[in-house]
């Protein structure tokens, strides 16, 4: 018999849609489970060994939580375990079962784009990265297509830009990432496009790289400009840009929960000592009736009823009270060395290929940028 | 460690997930307590899992090679 399977596009659309409650089942073992699991708000997840499975059938089968007329949907690192364990679940007489085509890094990889903003000048979107909790965004007008932030798998961008009849010709970078892999270099060298990013990230890096300068200034058209404010803290070099003078895309450097973790670097306290002067002398200045587009999340409850993360710097003030009252530099460095805490080994691994240096092969960057990113100031 | 002498060998070179688990299994139902399998796969999955599978059963890994893509894993029965 022919067993189902099904796409990560499916999968998101079932999460967000309102189909009839399914089990997705991940059959990996318990530590890649914890490290890249599938969250979605409302998800319900069990994970169960397919090494289970192949030790302990019946007593494995008894385990899952899904009546036998109740969808499951199987996912595993490849596919071919999850397509085994669908097999035994289809002769133990599950009647809707199928297993994830690709695995996980589908998943993993899965950008899905919502639109922001729209009127005569421009259009913004914001590309949300379930698997990852990163968040990418594309500006649209006057024949162009400006990228921010943009992941490794550039599809999604290309596909965007020629939908809307556009051509990519600028691509910047809010800070070097730790947590995912960028798109910044493939990206530029697929389309053409000028490459920026500020040089307290990016002086080291071994491709060309425009150097950002704090109020620098980008013209789409008369009308429309894009201007870098300079906001170090969460990495020396980390960058603001702000759109139409009312979009705030921050990188890590203010979050809808929290703000950037500074000791990425392993050197906390110099760089909270910077990410305290931003907050004081920037962001607290920013005024209410501005737009933040972070980006990264943390939790799904961050985004807006409109399905976005994007909050009024109004709303994030609220969100984010011990950040917001007045609070003195010892009290901002206690704040942080609180959240100080240790990051996944690979963050040292990403932070260097996103300078351009080292190899790795498409498998291994597919298995080294799986996980929810830990980029946020926070106590887990 | 000196060499280890193996007892029976399992190839599962080119094969993914699930199969050098399940055949690991297999092989390892056939022999006898204190015996050991040599089993070689090219899965880097098996990093993962063959330990996974291990600790699951008890049948400890004495050692684990790895050469130009092939990782090889020498399995104790229990
Ligand atoms: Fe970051």
């Amino acid at each position: 018999m022919e067993l189902k399977s099904y796409t990560a596009q499916e999968l998101w659309d079932w999460a967000f849609g309102s189909v009839p409650k399914f089990l997705l089942l991940d059959v990996r073992n318990d530590k890649d489970f914890a490290r890249s699991k599938v969250e979605a708000p409302g998800l319900w997840v069990q994970n169960l060994s397919y090494i289970d499975f192949i030790e302990e059938e019946a007593e494995s089968l008894g385990k899952v939580a899904a009546q036998k007329d109740q969808p499951v949907r199987i996912v595993c690192a490849k596919d071919g375990s999850a397509r085994y364990v669908a097999e035994v679940l289809v002769k133990a007489g599950f009647s809707n079962v199928a297993s994830l085509a690709g695995g996980i890094t589908t998943w993993g990889d899965l950008l899905v784009h919502k639109l922001v903003h729209l009127d005569q000048e421009f259009e913004l979107y914001q590309f949300q990265r379930p698997g990852k909790g990163s968040l990418s965004y594309a500006l649209v007008g006057h024949a162009q297509m400006w990228v921010f932030d943009p992941a490794r798998v550039l599809e999604p961008y290309l596909t965007l830009a020629k939908s809307k009849g556009v051509v990519i010709t600028n691509l910047f970078e809010t800070h070097l990432q730790a947590d995912y892999v960028s798109g910044g270099k493939a990206l530029a060298a697929a389309t053409g496009a000028k490459l920026w990013g500020h040089p307290g990230d990016f002086a080291g890096a071994d491709y060309k790289i425009g150097p950002v300068t704090d109020h620098q200034n980008w013209e789409l058209s008369k009308n429309l400009a894009v201007t870098a404010i300079h906001t170090p803290g969460h990495t020396p070099g980390s960058t603001s840009y702000q759109i139409a003078g009312t979009f705030l895309l921050t990188g890590d450097a203010l979050l809808i929960h929290s703000l950037g973790r500074p000791d990425l670097g392993g050197m906390w306290e110099p760089w909270a000592k910077e990410e305290f002067v931003t907050l004081e002398t920037k962001i607290k200045a920013w005024p209410d009736s501005q737009i933040l587009l972070p980006g990264h999340f943390s939790d799904w409850t961050e985004r807006n009823p409109q399905g976005l993360f994007a909050r009024s710097l109004g709303e994030v003030k609220a969100l984010n009270p011990e950040i917001f009252l007045p609070m003195k530099e010892d009290e901002f460095l206690a704040y942080i060395q609180g959240r100080v805490r240790p990051q996944p080994e690979e963050y040292s691994v990403i932070r260097t290929l996103n300078l351009g240096q080292g190899e790795k092969s498409e498998a291994e960057l597919k298995e080294l940028d799986l996980g929810k990113n830990q980029c946020a100031a926070s106590t887990h | 460690m000196g060499d280890i002498k193996v007892d029976q060998e399992l190839d599962c070179r080119g094969m993914g997930c699930p199969l050098p688990v399940l055949k690991t299994k297999k092989a390892v139902g056939t022999m006898t307590s204190g015996q050991v399998l040599k089993m070689v796969c090219t899965d880097s999955g098996s990093n993962k899992d063959m330990p996974s599978w291990s600790d699951r059963t008890g049948n400890p890994i004495l050692k684990r090679e790895e050469q130009n893509g092939e990782f090889t894993w020498y399995i104790q029965v229990k």
